[in-house]
Order: structure tokens, then C-alpha cells, then sequence
């Protein structure tokens, strides 16, 4: 599939699953689609909107990925399960993310990786996996950052 | 030149809410928001997730995923079509109860009492699926 202009590429260092650098010189390898950021900055909700700018880092720095959606219309998928420390709260300002939410990002292999969705779950146990991943995501763990 | 996320995020801040569904070509799946608040998803089944309120645990809003396979359903087996684009979530929610099993397939109930009516805009879905 030819990459279209409406995707942002992701500024990565190295793209933990298939090991492919990134920079400046180097075809960037993940993206998000403009129109999906569009809608959220017309209509909401805020902090959806607002929490695309975590979506960098969790890609560059996941915790954990787990492999296959388990969807329908989704032949190849990952779900890239990160723990930022921050994150922006209605009015602006920087928020502590309570400590037992991980933010997930879930995305589709393309002509790259395109993320199409991102939202919070609760953490089970303080082991950095959402609850119920064993379900969730029957592929299981594809990469660990242990 | 290339604009990357974070240039492009820079000093955007979203301009509003509106309680309305919003269909997402890429990943085929449907979200309603009802509040602005932040909230957490909990997955129910491989075709629904659900948000609840970050403040209050309550019911927010739903993501509803396999939209085209939802809509073959409907039209092929319950001759059910959109002409203008224009559902009402609550036939989205028929169709994936009827392929679920409990517990699940009571979610779909209790959604169907409770947000089935509400329209998607017409055009906003994919009418060719």
C-alpha cells in the first residue's frame, strides 16, 4: 500500500520491533493518520486530543507490545502499551498519570506501522500490562523492554 | 518537507466537545464520547470496548470495532441498509449481539437501552461495506 500525504510520521529512534532506525535520513516507519487527529481537534474529547503528543514516546519507549489485536478488519496488528509519567489535564496544565493506568497505542502494520487509536486502561498488579491482556491479546507479549 | 507528529501537535489544543459518534476509517471502528472528562477503556469483546469516568467509574462512552463486518451483517441477514450513511448505533449493536455470547451479548443489551439511538451523521459511514 503507497503511504499516503494525510499520515504524520512518528519521530522514532529505533522501532523497537523491527529493529529499523529512524531519523532524518531514514524512511520513518510509523505513523498516524491527520484525519483521526483532525476530528479529535474539532470535536473531542480534550484529553484524547491532547494525549497524541504521548504517542511518540510510547512508541520509542513501550513497556510492553503484544502481538495481534484481535479485532476484525485488522489483519496485522500490535498494541504498544506504555507508562508516561505525565500527562495534560484539561486546563493545560502537566498531570501526574494515576499509578495504576498504562497507556496503550494500537496499530496497524500498512505501509508501515500506523497507529489508529490510543485510550488508558488499568494496569494489573503494577506489572505494566492492562488488565485482562491475557484475553485482550491472545498473540501475547511480542517485545518486552525486559 | 516533513511535518512530524510532534511539530504538528505543537501549540494545538482541540477546540470543543460534541457527544457524537465519529467513525475511523483506519482500524474500521466507531467511538462515542459522552463526557469530556478523562476515562479509562475496558475491553468487553473482540467487537466493544466501553469507557468509564476517571472520577466517577461511570459509563462514558464506547468504541465500537469490525464496523464493516457489522454492516455486512445487517445487510445481508436482517436486510437492513443505509442508504444516506445515516444508523442508529442501536442497530450496530444488534448486529454484534447476535454473534456474541454472554456476558458480553448483555452489554450489547444494556447499550442498546441505553445510547441505541443515537445517529450517526449521514456520510459518515462506509456505505460500500
Amino acid at each position: 500500500m503507497a503511504m499516503s500525504a494525510d499520515y504524520l510520521p512518528v519521530r522514532v529512534d529505533r522501532e523497537v520491533l523491527f529493529d529499523e532506525e529512524g531519523g532524518a535520513t531514514k524512511r520513518p516507519s510509523l505513523y498516524v493518520r491527520q484525519g483521526v487527529l483532525e476530528a479529535l481537534e474539532l470535536h473531542g474529547p480534550e484529553w484524547k486530543f491532547a494525549d497524541a503528543s504521548l504517542i511518540t514516546a510510547s512508541l520509542n519507549e513501550p513497556i510492553f507490545v503484544f502481538n495481534g489485536l484481535n479485532r476484525p478488519s485488522i489483519q496485522e496488528g500490535y498494541c504498544y502499551v506504555a507508562r508516561p509519567s505525565h500527562r495534560i489535564s484539561l486546563d493545560g496544565q502537566q498531570e501526574p498519570v494515576p499509578h495504576d493506568r498504562v497507556f496503550l497505542v494500537f496499530v496497524e502494520k500498512e505501509f508501515g506501522l500506523v497507529a489508529f487509536d490510543w485510550e488508558w486502561r488499568v494496569a494489573a498488579n503494577g506489572s505494566g500490562r492492562p488488565v485482562d491482556w491475557e484475553i485482550d491479546f491472545p498473540g501475547g507479549v511480542k517485545w518486552s523492554r525486559t | 518537507m516533513v511535518t512530524y507528529l510532534d511539530e504538528w501537535l505543537e501549540d494545538r489544543k482541540a477546540s470543543g466537545f460534541s457527544a457524537v459518534p465519529h467513525y475511523f476509517g483506519d482500524g474500521d471502528y466507531i467511538s462515542l464520547f459522552l463526557s469530556n472528562g478523562r476515562c479509562y477503556a475496558k475491553r468487553i469483546d473482540d467487537l466493544l470496548t466501553v469507557y468509564y469516568a476517571d472520577s466517577t467509574g461511570d459509563f462514558v462512552g464506547c468504541k465500537i470495532k469490525g464496523v464493516c463486518d457489522l454492516l455486512k451483517n445487517l445487510r445481508e441477514n436482517f436486510k437492513v441498509t443505509i442508504d444516506d450513511g445515516g444508523i442508529r448505533l442501536g442497530w450496530l449493536f444488534l448486529s454484534a449481539a447476535v454473534r456474541s455470547t454472554a456476558p458480553s451479548k448483555e452489554k450489547y443489551y444494556w447499550l442498546g437501552e441505553h445510547v441505541g439511538n443515537v445517529m450517526m451523521a449521514p456520510g459518515a459511514l462506509p456505505l460500500a461495506a
